[in-house]
């Protein structure tokens, strides 16, 4: 596949994250809780921190270990 | 509170730290500097490089001093809206750099694919909103430090505000872009640590209950514990607008773009975009909406955060907050300089004033253009610390003055149809009617034109939001009037390397040479 034509398929998949992954995060979500008005319980509460923490980690390593990846891949290739 | 020395030593340390790298990484490089490496980092950078330099780009002072702000005013709606708000416009994004990777595959700025897709009077507006974005975020990035760093350490405020763009000049004058994307991994990863402590300490040290119990009890009115949150929502879609302005105006996203391998372009922003939500999100729930739960008593919200901070772990949870804060302020800062750098060089420099340079010429120019750049913002930020505008201020505002140029712009890169005429009067025409309208409510809603009323919540959503009906309108209307239709295979050609300029200069200049040696011989 050339090029162009790579960049033409990552064009289209990363239109549809975007779009899909806005949708959730500014309209299908705080639609959600806008419109029932749902007060947190302390359990949900509780659900909402860890998730806040557990994505907190998630992307810190993901930032800290990708980079050495990429670069142990190249360094092997080359 | 920390001592003042020991504001003078973290910048002291942290600025001779990445000096010192960068001139190490510099002389373990094989091959020499050149005008093309120092601006685009020889087009090169893998995903994970990508997205921890878009995160450090994108996490600005104001990342962690606003959002825990509007943890502890609005409640848990507060950090939802600022991680969501300012989060999807770097998704979003990753659709308009991959455009920009297949229709000018060796462009510099986006101004340089501006000016080829449209006429002149464009390429110039939109360079005029460019410097804005890039001198407004410069600034913005510098007064939360600088605020930061008096409050926790009672150094001389102006003194910081002059001191702190220092620190991140040097190494990215040296270094370039590069230079830039080594830090910007370092200062992520460390935020990414620091974050963690302060978020386990709230675990272990009070409990999520103890919290939960201080939102409920917080009268009603407050709506802390629900995200139908009317001045929740207000602060979000004011964040969402403002925001596109600063991502897709600033030539530091488009630089991390055009920096990426072709491969990574699209996925870097995702990834980043995924992940930079987990740091207001994080932060503002557990130092903003925490200090609200706990009852500190806060008088600034603004500075909800570092007095959280030190009602966690003394001292040494202000000097970990001042740590990394000043690593977001390093990143933003650096990944600032080089943008306007490029701009000034790319769309000033090479363009009119000497667009045959050499690439070493455009090397000492791009150099030259940091510093003075880097030592301007800060004098620039001492002005506004005597005006007296803050940094909430700021923040709210900046969507009016640049968020016009964001929809002609993303029509210019991906719809055949655009007009330059559409887009230019869209741009303009939506900022000037934004800011009419900002000031109109300002004085009917609230009595008065001041720095007050103008920064009051429906003040400046009216505002940003007629900047995007006005611009959008102006610049779809007319491309459908007009019904041109564009040729991007046309410009796929038009865009060189500078070194590549360069060796073409330098073979033409042999071949005359040697034709005239042939004339004389012969």
């Amino acid at each position: 596949m050339d090029n162009n034509n790579q960049l033409l398929k990552d064009a289209k998949l990363c239109t549809r994250w975007a779009f899909s992954l806005t949708f959730v995060f500014i309209i299908l979500f705080p639609g959600i809780m806008f419109i029932t008005g749902y007060e947190y319980s302390l359990a949900f509460f509780k659900g909402w921190t860890y998730l806040a923490f557990t994505w907190l980690i998630i992307a810190g390593l993901y930032t800290a270990i990708r980079p050495w990846v990429e670069y142990y891949v190249e360094k092997k290739q080359a | 509170m920390l001592s003042s020395t020991t504001g003078y030593l973290i910048l002291l340390i942290f600025g001779v730290f990445f000096t010192g790298l960068t001139i190490i990484m510099q002389k373990r490089r094989k091959e020499k500097m050149t005008a093309e490496q120092f601006s685009t980092a020889g087009r090169s950078v893998g995903i994970g490089l990508a997205s921890a330099s878009i995160i450090a780009a994108w996490t600005w002072a104001a990342t962690l001093m606003m959002s825990s702000s509007t943890g502890f005013k609005y409640g848990i709606s507060g950090p939802y809206w600022y991680a969501a708000g300012a989060c999807i416009q770097v998704l979003l994004f990753a659709i308009v750099a991959i455009h920009l990777k297949r229709k000018a595959p060796m462009a510099h700025t986006f101004l340089e694919f501006v000016g080829k897709r449209f006429d002149k009077k464009n390429h110039k507006l939109m360079m005029g909103f460019a410097l804005m974005t890039n001198i407004i975020v410069t600034a913005m990035v510098i007064l939360g430090g600088a605020i930061a760093l008096n409050s926790l350490t009672g150094m001389n405020i102006y003194a910081a505000a002059f001191l702190i763009p220092l620190t991140f000049t040097i190494y990215t004058m040296i270094g370039g872009l590069k230079a830039s994307f080594i830090a910007d991994y370092l200062n992520t990863v460390m935020i990414f640590v620091i974050l963690t402590i302060f978020a386990t300490v709230v675990y272990v040290k009070f409990g999520v209950d103890t919290v939960y119990e201080g939102l409920k009890a917080i009268p009603e009115q407050n709506q802390m514990l629900t995200m139908a949150s009317i001045p929740g929502l207000f602060f979000g879609m004011i964040n969402i607008i403002g925001n596109f302005g600063t991502v897709f105006v600033d030539q530091s996203y488009w630089q991390r773009a055009i920096a990426s391998k072709d491969s990574a372009a699209s996925k870097a922003y995702i990834y980043g975009g995924i992940a930079w939500f987990s740091i207001p999100f994080a932060i503002a729930t557990f130092m903003g909406v925490s200090a609200a739960g706990l009852g500190l008593n806060i008088g600034d919200p603004d500075a909800s955060a570092p007095l959280m901070a030190q009602h966690l772990l003394g001292s040494a949870g202000s000097i970990l907050f001042l740590v990394m804060l000043f690593m977001a302020v390093m990143s933003t800062g650096a990944a600032e300089l080089t943008a306007i750098t490029n701009i000034i060089v790319t769309d000033i420099y090479r363009k009119s004033i000497n667009p045959k340079a050499s690439g070493q010429q455009t090397l000492k120019i791009s150099r030259i253009v940091t510093l003075s750049f880097g030592l301007a913002m800060g004098l620039l930020s001492v002005l506004l610390f005597k005006v007296g505008i803050g940094l909430s201020f700021v923040y709210m505002a900046m969507g009016i003055f640049v968020s016009g140029a964001v929809i002609p712009l993303t029509l210019g890169l991906m719809w055949k149809k655009a007009t330059s005429t559409g887009n230019f009067y869209g741009a303009l025409t939506g900022m000037i009617s934004g800011i009419i309208v900002w000031l109109i409510t300002a004085q009917v809603r609230y009595g008065g034109i001041s720095v007050a009323s103008l920064g009051e919540l429906h003040s400046m959503l009216f505002g940003n939001v007629t900047v995007f009906v006005v611009s959008g309108f102006i610049a779809i209307g007319h491309g459908l009037i007009s019904n041109q239709e564009f040729d991007f295979d046309s410009l796929k050609n038009q865009f060189h390397s500078f070194d590549a300029e360069q060796e073409d200069t330098e073979a033409k200049v042999t071949k005359e040479s040697e034709s005239k040696d042939v004339l004389v011989n012969g």
